[in-house]
């Protein structure tokens, strides 16, 4: 197993788009199919398929319904989500890290 | 897998955090009903006699009624009005967690203070009653309340959730009865608590800092009204220095905490406007 913090991205969730997802289902109880479209400006066919591989792999929960006549589809993150999603920014902060660190300038050593 | 350079990736999470976080802000108006609802508590305050009598216990005064209709219909308003509202922008605040404290306190005012208020007398003579018992208590059930509530998220079972939830609705009546035997058998007051603790969990909900704030100078002014110095802070600025009947001595006590809401209210509408615009 290699220690390089990239080694600890997630496939899953180390999407552009799948990440912005579970950003914004994480910060909220509940979230529409319609803001997240909103929000994330992606077309209904992308963000449907992006909201499918995370409700398969477990990290979202999907509930359709009705609000009249209007179908409506809610999304909230799961306790898996949650997890994947704190290791996944933490991985991310620590790959930012490593890059900084390579990037310093190396001082020349005075004694 | 993406290409984005991962410290630009951050950046566009920390910017839809904070966008999704502004569009489920709602407390404007849960703020401003509160204040109108504490500062009109004083004209139930003229002092008429307790209604229903059960096993000893004597409750429901003007006063005690109106603060148990204030606070269950200000949650359940507050409750209905985000369920309302994160169906209309698409982004819902849980809501159940402040619903479980409006539970808690509306459980520990219709019951809790009436039972302690009946029983004052033998409650002095208690060595349970006293403040080197009620206060540790209390304090430690709030400590392993606010455990349960950071807890219960990390919960991946719904069973093991559920027995989170009633744990911490155990544990927040434990704490109110605590409080409740310290100072209910001193001031009617004690709901102010319970909108106090309200506010501080809806803060929690919403992460904000300023409902924060807000809440945190609300719950002085709540804790300053059940510990009877309101009046003698009037009395030092030389308003309402006089006795004036219940009702004055009411307002003294419930000016500020109204106030403070009221302020609150209008200052996170200023600053939600300032936002949008």
């Amino acid at each position: 197993v290699s220690d390089h913090p990239a080694a600890n991205l997630d496939e899953t969730v180390h999407q552009r788009h799948r990440l912005g997802i579970l950003t914004i289902a994480a910060e909220a109880g509940k979230v529409d199919f319609g803001y997240l479209r909103r929000t994330l400006d992606m077309t209904a066919g992308n963000l449907s398929r992006h909201v499918t591989i995370l409700d398969e792999a477990g990290l979202i929960d999907v509930e359709k319904g009705y609000e009249g006549k209007r179908p409506r589809t809610w999304i909230s993150i799961s306790p898996a989500g949650r997890k994947a999603l704190t290791a996944e920014l933490a991985a991310l902060r620590a790959l930012v890290t490593a890059v900084e660190r390579a990037a310093a300038p190396v001082r020349p050593r005075t004694t | 897998m993406t290409d984005v350079p991962p410290a630009v990736l951050l950046d566009e999470m920390t910017r839809l955090r904070t966008r999704t976080r502004a569009d489920r802000h709602a407390y404007v108006p849960p703020l401003l009903l509160f204040g109108v609802l504490v500062l009109a508590a004083p004209l139930w305050s003229y002092g008429g006699p307790a209604r229903f009598h059960f096993a000893g216990v004597w409750f429901g005064t003007p006063l005690q009624l109106y603060w148990l209709a204030a606070v269950v219909g200000g949650f359940l308003a507050t409750a209905g009005w985000y369920l309302h509202r994160g169906t209309r922008v698409g982004v819902r605040t849980p809501v159940r967690g402040y619903l479980a404290v409006g539970l808690v306190g509306v459980v520990a005012i219709s019951f809790g203070m009436p039972v302690v208020e009946s029983f004052a007398y033998r409650v002095e003579r208690s060595p349970f009653a006293g403040p080197a018992v009620t206060v540790p208590v209390a304090v430690l059930s709030a400590a392993a309340l606010g455990g349960i509530l950071w807890l219960r998220p990390r919960l991946a079972r719904r069973t093991a959730r559920g027995t989170a939830t009633a744990a911490a609705i155990l544990l927040g009546l434990v704490a109110l009865g605590a409080l409740d035997l310290r100072f209910a058998p001193v001031r009617p007051y004690a709901p102010l608590i319970t909108i106090a603790l309200g506010f501080v969990g809806l803060a929690w909900l919403e992460r904000s800092r300023l409902l924060g704030a807000i809440s945190g100078a609300f719950a002085v002014t709540a804790l300053l009204a059940n510990l009877y110095t309101m009046q003698s802070v009037f009395f030092h600025l030389g308003v309402f220095a006089r006795y004036e009947g219940p009702m004055t001595a009411a307002f003294t006590n419930t000016l500020l905490p109204g106030l403070v809401l009221l302020a609150g209210g209008g200052v996170a509408w200023f600053r939600e406007r300032g936002a949008r615009a």
